[in-house]
């Protein structure tokens, strides 16, 4: 029988287990919400190794690499549109290569923000350098390249923005995060600063077969790019030049990393686009991914020759170039016809441009066709994007060593600038020390007689090559001879045979470039510093540099309009609309971005640029 | 006269003084554990010893019941008449016992489910030789649907004054006269029953819920009330009818069954979810979708395709704080609970419902023809228009005159089965009920290649273990494959790749005259302007999601002591979601000759799976007082954690297509993916309801959330809630006003709040990435690179809404008039924004607590029986919402943002939509459209040379190259010229008001019901006039809507649509393209007819009808797109853009139901 005091003890029990029960379950309770996440990793818990300093680097180095960055929006949003080129495309009229842009405006965002996350990345690197035991020389080049990047990042920052909030850690938190602007002197003294103590840490070039990596021949390079920016429009300081000149003077003196120009133009363009490397003139490149899907850039595409043809690899080419670029170049300059596509693709099949037609051709230094990685992936491609090239760090020096000397070109600056002209126009294709010319014109001797049409001209002989030409007949006489292609690497004079057409009896004579027609000598202050800016123009067009050149010499305004005017005066109706980028462009405004409307908003202490 | 007892009695055979109760119930608050179970120790003997002199039956009773746990139930009075007994009794049986005690008294007894009911002997009637009338007993027991005893049943002989009443475990007796008789079982919150006698001796009834009466019983929270008794706003929609809608899942079912519940279907594709959002949203990044409590189980990513329709018991929305609270953390976007239907005790029943039938689409847009192409080919390309259409081809225009055309649309679209089956089987005993019930939802879409098939399974098993002890388990099992490329939207941001843009853009004529229809390309098409035939590349292309659902819920109850009920449940659910695509050469995607297809042909798998469990336990204490006092308390605590992971292998440049998913290896690997995260949640709850004079009801609720996606500081979260309700009708200037039947004011006031951040954004942490970060030296393989892909912010925290409700149910006539109003404000603070950041952060976007978004509105339901006839009923349901959404404030100093869709890269530099403080979360935004420019806008300098004025504003174009014809923007700043400074806002996407009303019409046999919803006010952005009215991508070779004849030209100079070519600056979102998105369709109808009580006995049915049921009917709208419901780029910042939408479908079923 159960009593009654026998279901009270089993109560208590009840209670006793509730009570205790309780007790274990708060407990409990909050070791149960401490969770760990499973999908990241503590920052404070890593670092300890080697390799996570390698991949946190690796990340600071992505925005290179970054369609808001090099894969196209420097080359096809902010920089071309200079006086070399515009986008040509009649889908769009707004947008910062337009000069029509709000502080809204996605890709000036964009672009702020991929640069302030490298910023960010590079500070992590730079945060956490120390820790990991390692070789000291291996976080040596770790540190001085976290550096640099952090530095160049600022750099493209101040060119593009002018004062900009300079961070140097990593954001602790979604609060306070409200900044002011860094006024630009002061940001050119970080930058400068950092890279000065990079170039200390960094590995030589010598004994490095790439050319992404930063190594001590990049960081000198670029210290001479910074300098000639900081020494010229808006912040004027001329003592800067003597810094650029320093920098620039020790790459080229630097005989252990023996940097030189590669003999040919052409050749160096079309390393990039069979992803070789020769760091002795390409000093430092955005590297793009050859295998895989990703880390590919636009190279070629965007920025290349249009086409729709697989095989040659299709290309958006979305930039046209400028009748200004294409007058630019004088005769026996070979550069031009890398620089600017001599023809377009009808399918896979190449079409010469109307020798008439120097306005609206493609940038041809990047080109499809002579990708040899496969397969060739639509719009996506492996060239890597010159970032330092050494005829870049003579013609500076060559500014630089002007500046100097009181705006007088010495006969140092005279070699630095002939060193690259004379690459450009050929000289040095049959190595050091040989001649190399070109042909520079046909002397008629004698007409001939009976000729109906044209007869074919043949140029052999001489050691050279590719040499054409046409001839006109009038009055069964030839009366002029058109030199179609000047040839290269002649060493004699070659040979010319003229047949058919129907006439016989011409006699004509060719003549050929002299060893020193590619040199500039005598100029006048004036003309020597028009001649650099003319040459950086012809050297490096589409490498990013224009605008940004053309803002420090104060010439932007000027060039953009003459562009702009010869578009209206000369272009056919369908193609007015190129001349919108130079129309709109204000230099009250458009010298510098906006400042994101983003930042702007959620950062109290910002300002706007003028006139956004 | 027989007092009904069971109330009282409760308490008063629990044996244990006050004071102790109350001890247990102050402890037992706090709560509990599994272990509790194991104290379950009743003795089952029922071996009865008592020895005692003089005692009370009343004793004599506490003492058995001490001995046996068997209750007893009695009138008071008449107990009391009984004299003492005096008692030896040794180790007897019950009924001896009893037998014993009650010998010689004129009292009876009755033992029915552990309860012995004492009633005075009814003196048996002497049979009258004299008259005809055989009066006889009639006994049975009185259940509901589920087989819960129904106590308290009034049972009258019709038209005779004789009547009893059911005691506490269901049975009667009643005596009756004859075979004619006629019993009327009544009992409110049931539909009265009435039952002809016969030979009948044993008369079991199972009494239906009136579900539209206020006794109904209405699932909330942790808990059951009588819809009379609710204090918060709950709105339950009509299971019954929305079974009739031929459609996949409830949530297609849903719009316009309750007011303040907002249902929108994204667009038509088979297998897609719908949104829903109860009484606006509060987030503007993060989800505001509901709270899904299935079975007592809290799910926040739900998907609706787990549950077939014909399983759904019950759905309850839970709308105000009051309501919410419960539910604390995750109750701010309201919350909708679902009971699935479980056994019923009693003959064991077949349900079985079949339907087939057909769905096409609602109506296709008229394209230009042949001619008009080619005249309008003529116009904008002329030198292409003469290459493919004219000279080159020796034809001239007026040639196309009449000409065979290609629609793709014919193709495209067809008329696609649709089957769906149900069975059950359910049925039970007093202690055992179960259910099994299966069904198989079968849908062809009505584009090519896209379906959706689902297979179904269900079973659940309630056991009483004894009467104090209850088990139970609900399983659910689905499978759910959903087939085929999303249309409104793909991988790529380029217009062109929409399955839509191609249908429509395809050329309907050539010049050649060659057969477009089965090429995979347009050989006269290439570039970036290729034309693939949408069809063929449909019909080629895999895209294959496959969804496994694994539901199981158990439960435990003890009745520790007379109204406390220990409740521990657990459960377990998972879903794995596999999903594969494939791309081979012959679809748009995978084919080489598309130039911006750089993946060659490539597919990919990729599992994810979610994972979770909960425990619950909560105590409930039931306090009949006296009727004057009233209360009910229930305590909880619950835990939950929920684990996900995806893994996935995608591959590129695949060599043997042929081989499908078995190739990948073989491509270049595109993309790993594994991800993995958890979270977990601990929750105290509880909540008191207090009746005061059947008049005062007050409810309190509590919930403290912890929560894991907090750092320990912020971790936990309160959640009060309250409520009053004042029941008017049982006020005397009420109680006898005939015309009002009820009458109850609800005030209400709480907090809830949302957690719906990601598993570990309170914390920063570092990841290593390819997509985002790697980069490669050496023309090597890309390193991935290490970066912090979040900066976390350990000051996270719950978003708190704080929400008052005021509401007023009231029915008259009977409560044939039901109505129920309510007014709510509801203001969602700390925000759990994805705030914008600075971007020299180096970070884009964190989760902040920011900013703050008011809802506020009105919602009326009101149904109505018109007509209640012996064969014809007439009933009206409406509901009507009206809602009012706005920002309070935003990050810091914003003021506004702007949000854009992928849609087309053209279009990405321009965003169709804003925010700003003190207006809605969205509002459309672009430049207003002013017509055209006309030939006064121009100096004519020379003969057709036509030169805007200076005076006049430019579109964006130069000036020089506008010409007549061209689209006109307003130049809001003066500066004549248009452009970022000319932006405004261009319209509203949110409805002024929606609802839906059903009327449901009964004659004889026959059943209609007709719903139709509703959303009124609403604009929407129609994307693809941006493309087909005037072809603003400029795109040779694409054709144009039928409507782009009426453009301008010289000869039709108008403000209507632009000329050819004229359209403006590309990638302009203007007010030309906001259209008044209102509508009301007829959504569902459906007809019913049962067949004669004949036929239904020949095949041994208890019921069979056939039904004839249509979705979508008939639509009235303005809206010149396909279908005014869509919303393909759906989130809260982003609503009612059209691009490219897969159409709703109209559906046709027919179908059988059967009952066994």
């Amino acid at each position: 029988m159960v009593s009654l005091l026998n279901f009270k003890k089993m109560e208590k029990v009840k209670i006793y287990i509730v009570a205790i029960a309780i007790v274990g379950l708060l407990a409990s309770c909050s070791k149960f919400l401490d969770t760990t996440p499973l999908d990241k990793m503590d920052p404070d818990a890593i670092f300890d190794k080697e390799s996570q300093l390698d991949a946190a680097l690796v990340a600071a180095y992505d925005p290179l690499g970054r369609g808001a960055v090099y894969a196209y929006t420097i080359q096809t949003r902010l920089a071309t549109e200079s006086d070399e080129g515009f986008f040509y495309s009649s889908s769009r009229t707004t947008g910062p290569q337009f000069y029509d842009l709000s502080s809204s405006d996605p890709e000036v965002l964009s672009t702020w923000t991929t640069l302030y996350q490298g910023i960010s990345r590079a500070n992590l690197v730079l945060e956490n350098v120390d820790r990991p035991v390692m070789d000291e020389t291996r976080r040596n080049y770790i540190k001085g390249e976290a550096l640099f990047l952090r530095a160049y990042y600022y750099f493209l920052l101040v060119s593009n923005w002018g004062d900009v909030p300079l961070l140097l850690h990593t954001a602790e938190s979604v609060e306070g995060n409200a900044i002011e602007r860094t006024p630009s002197d002061l940001v050119y003294e970080q930058i400068t600063q950092d890279m000065i103590q990079a170039e200390e840490l960094v590995r030589p070039i010598q004994g490095y077969d790439g050319a992404g990596r930063v190594t001590k021949s990049a960081v000198r390079g670029v210290l001479a790019r910074v300098y000639l920016y900081w020494a010229g429009y808006p912040l004027m300081k001329i003592e800067k030049y003597q810094d650029a000149r320093f920098w620039a003077k020790k790459v080229i003196d630097d005989t252990e990393a023996g940097h030189r120009l590669n003999p040919s133009y052409d050749e160096v363009f079309i390393n990039y686009a069979k992803d070789k490397y020769d760091n002795k003139e390409s000093i430092w490149e955005v590297e793009f991914a050859v295998t895989g899907i990703y880390e590919h850039g636009q190279v070629g595409s965007w920025i290349g020759i249009r086409s729709t043809n697989e095989s040659i690899g299709t290309a958006y080419g979305f930039i046209g170039t400028t009748h200004t670029l294409f007058d630019r170049y004088k005769v026996g300059d070979l550069r031009r016809d890398r620089a600017i596509s001599p023809f377009y693709y009808d399918g896979a099949t190449q079409v010469l441009f109307a020798e008439t037609q120097t306005s609206r051709r493609f940038p041809g230094k990047w080109r499809r066709e002579e990708e040899t990685a496969l397969p060739k992936l639509n719009q996506n491609t492996p060239q890597n994007y010159p970032l330092l090239r050494y005829s870049d760090v003579l013609l500076m020096f060559a500014e630089a060593d002007y500046q100097v000397n009181n705006q007088t070109p010495t006969a140092a600056a005279y070699t630095a600038l002939n060193e690259v002209r004379r690459r450009g126009y050929g000289k040095k294709l049959n190595g050091p020390g040989q001649i190399s010319e070109t042909l520079k014109s046909i002397t008629i001797n004698d007409g001939g007689t009976g000729y109906t049409a044209a007869p074919v001209i043949s140029i052999t002989g001489g050691g050279g090559e590719g040499a054409t030409a046409t001839a006109t007949v009038e009055g069964g006489e030839i009366i002029l001879v058109t030199i179609t292609n000047p040839g290269r690497k002649f060493i004699s004079l070659p040979t010319i045979t003229v047949t058919g057409g129907g006439g016989s009896g011409a006699v004509l004579t060719p003549v050929l470039s002299l060893p020193d027609d590619a040199d500039l000598k005598d100029l006048n202050s004036a003309e020597f510093i028009s001649a650099i800016q003319e040459e950086r123009s012809r050297e490096l067009c589409f490498e990013g540099f224009r605008k940004y050149d053309l803002i420090r010499w104060g010439l932007l305004e000027i060039k953009l309009k003459e562009v702009g005017s010869w578009i209206t005066a000369n272009e056919n109706a369908s193609y007015k609309y190129v001349s919108l980028s130079f129309d709109n462009f204000d230099k009250s405004r458009h010298t510098l971005l906006p400042i994101p409307q983003n930042d702007i908003s959620l950062n109290g202490l910002l300002t706007q640029n003028p006139g956004y | 006269m027989y007092k009904f007892f069971i109330a009282k009695n409760t308490g008063r055979y629990s044996h244990y003084p006050i004071a102790k109760i109350l001890l247990i119930m102050k402890l037992t608050l706090f709560l509990l554990t599994v272990g509790f179970m194991q104290s379950y120790a009743v003795s089952f003997a029922q071996q009865i010893s008592i020895k005692a002199n003089n005692i009370s039956l009343e004793q004599a009773f506490g003492e058995i019941k001490k001995q046996t746990s068997y209750d007893f139930v009695y009138d008071e009075a008449l107990i009391k008449t009984i004299e003492p007994v005096n008692l030896n009794i040794q180790k007897l049986g019950l009924d001896a016992t009893l037998k014993q005690i009650l010998q010689g008294k004129a009292l009876d007894y009755s033992i029915t489910d552990r309860i012995v009911t004492i009633r005075r002997r009814v003196p048996r009637t002497e049979s009258s030789s004299s008259s005809s009338i055989q009066r006889r007993t009639v006994t049975g027991k009185v259940t509901d649907e589920k087989g819960n005893p129904l106590p308290g049943t009034l049972i009258q002989v019709k038209g005779e004054s004789t009547k009893t009443v059911s005691e506490v475990g269901g049975s009667y007796m009643i005596t009756v006269s004859g075979t004619e008789d006629v019993l009327v079982y009544s009992f409110i919150g049931f539909q009265n029953q009435e039952i002809k006698v016969g030979n009948q001796k044993t008369i079991d009834v199972k009494m239906a819920v009136d579900e539209k009466g206020l006794d109904q019983v209405v699932v909330i929270g942790y808990g059951t009330v009588a819809k009379k008794d609710l204090t918060g706003s709950v709105g339950t929609a009509d299971v019954k009818e929305m079974e009739k809608a031929p459609v996949a899942n409830f949530d297609q079912a849903l719009a316009g069954r309750v007011a303040g519940v907002q249902v929108s279907n994204n667009d038509g594709q088979p297998g897609h979810n719908a949104n829903i959002v109860i009484r606006g949203g509060n987030s503007l990044t993060q989800s505001t979708a509901p709270l899904y409590v299935v079975d007592g189980f809290p799910m926040e990513d739900f998907s609706s395709s787990a549950l077939s329709n014909f399983d759904i018991a019950s759905i309850s929305v839970l709308k105000d704080a009051s309501a919410t609270a419960i539910y604390g953390s995750r109750g701010a976007n309201g919350v909708i609970v679902i009971e699935t239907k479980k056994g019923q005790t009693g003959k064991p029943t077949i349900d079985f419902s079949a339907s087939f039938g057909s769905q096409g689409a609602i109506k296709k847009m008229d394209m230009m023809s042949g001619y008009e192409f080619v005249k309008y080919q003529n116009e904008i390309y002329p030198t292409l228009a003469e290459r493919y259409y004219l000279g080159n081809v020796g034809k001239q225009l007026e040639d196309y005159q009449g000409v065979k055309e290609l629609d793709l649309q014919d193709r495209l679209f067809r008329n696609a089965p649709i089957n769906i089956y149900n069975i059950a089987l359910r049925g039970g005993n007093t202690s055992t009920r179960y259910a099994v019930s299966g069904s198989l939802f079968d849908q062809q879409g009505i584009i090519v290649n896209s379906s959706n098939k689902r297979y179904q399974g269900r079973l659940s098993l309630d056991q009483s273990i004894s009467d104090k002890l209850k088990a139970g388990f609900v399983v659910g099992m689905a499978k759910n494959t959903v087939d085929g490329t999303p249309v409104n939207s793909g991988p790529t941001s380029s217009a062109t790749s929409y399955t839509l843009y191609r249908t429509w853009g395809f050329r309907p004529v050539t010049g050649t005259g060659i057969d477009l229809g089965d090429l995979l390309v347009d050989p006269e098409s290439e570039g970036l302007n290729l034309m693939i035939n949408p069809v063929i590349s449909l019909e080629n292309e895999v895209y294959l999601n496959t969804y496994s659902d694994l539901n199981l819920n158990a439960f435990l109850s003890y009745e520790i002591l007379k109204g406390l009920t220990l409740k521990v449940s657990g459960g377990t659910n998972s879903r794995t979601n596999q999903y594969k695509y494939f791309y081979n050469s012959d679809t748009y995607r995978g084919t080489p000759l598309n130039p911006s297809n750089f993946r060659g042909q490539y597919g990919g798998v990729v599992n994810r799976s979610m994972k979770g469990w909960v425990n619950e336990n909560t105590l409930t204490y039931k306090k009949y007082i006296n009727k004057d006092h009233v209360f009910d308390v229930m305590g909880g605590f619950t835990l939950q954690r929920r684990d996900s992971d995806s893994f996935g292998y995608e591959a590129d440049n695949i060599p043997n297509e042929e081989m499908l998913f078995s190739s990948l290896g073989g491509g270049t690997p595109y993309r790993n993916t594994s991800t993995q995260t958890y979270h977990t949640l601990a929750s105290f709850l509880g909540r008191a309801n207090y009746t005061l004079l059947t008049k005062y009801m007050f409810t309190a609720s509590f919930r403290a959330d912890g929560s894991s996606k907090f750092v320990a500081q912020n971790r936990w979260g309160y959640f009060p809630a309250g409520a009053f309700a004042w029941r008017m009708k049982n006020e005397n200037f009420l109680k006898n006003v005939d015309m009002i039947s009820d009458a109850k004011l609800r005030l209400g006031y709480g907090v809830t709040g949302n957690n719906r951040v990601g598993d570990f954004d309170r914390a920063r942490g570092l990841i290593y990435t390819d997509w985002e970060a790697g980069y490669s030296f050496e023309n090597g393989i890309p390193f991935k690179g290490l970066i912090m892909n979040s900066m976390g912010n350990s000051s996270l925290r719950w978003e708190s809404t704080f929400q008052s409700n005021i509401g007023l149910d009231l029915g008259l006539v009977d409560d044939r008039v039901q109505l129920t109003l309510d007014l709510y404000k509801k203001n969602t603070k700390d925000l759990l924004l994805l705030a914008n950041l600075p971007r020299t952060t180096g970070f884009i976007r964190e989760y902040r607590n920011i900013g703050e978004v008011e809802n506020k509105g009105l919602e009326i339901t009101l149904n109505t029986v018109n007509v209640k006839k012996n064969n014809f009923s007439w009933e009206t349901n409406f509901n009507i919402a009206f809602n009012r959404n706005k920002i309070i404030s935003l990050v810091e100093n914003e003021t506004n943002f702007l949000s854009s869709v992928t849609f087309d890269s053209n279009f990405s530099s321009s965003s169709p939509y804003i925010a700003m403080v003190d207006r809605p979360a969205a509002l459309y935004y672009g430049y207003i459209w002013d017509g055209n420019y006309q030939y006064s806008d121009f100096d004519e300098v020379s003969p057709g040379n036509y030169v805007l004025k200076s005076t006049v504003t430019t579109n964006g174009n130069t000036a020089s190259s506008i010409q007549p014809g061209d689209i006109k923007y307003r130049d809001i700043n003066g500066d004549k010229v248009v452009d970022s400074q000319d932006l405004a806002v261009i319209g509203n996407p949110q409805p002024l008001h929606s609802g839906g009303i059903n009327n449901i019409f009964h004659y004889k046999s026959f059943s209609l019901s007709m719903f139709f919803q509703w959303s009124y006010g609403n604009e929407l952005l129609n994307a693809n006039r941006l493309i087909f009215e005037g072809n603003g991508l400029f795109r040779p070779l694409l054709n144009q809507y039928a409507t782009y004849e009426n453009r301008w030209t010289p000869e039709n100079q108008n403000n209507e649509l632009f000329r050819s070519g004229g359209h403006g600056p590309f990638g302009a979102y203007s007010s030309r393209v906001i259209e008044d998105g209102s509508y009301i369709r007829l959504k569902t109808l459906s007809l019913s007819y049962r067949l004669p009580e004949a036929i239904l006995s020949k095949v041994r049915a208890s019921d069979l009808a056939l039904t004839f049921s249509g979705q979508n009917l008939i639509t009235w709208t303005n809206y010149s797109g396909m279908d005014p419901e869509v919303s393909t780029r759906h989130s809260a910042l982003t609503p009612g853009f059209d691009y490219s939408a897969y159409p709703i479908a109209r559906t046709f079923v027919f179908g059988i139901t059967a009952k066994f």
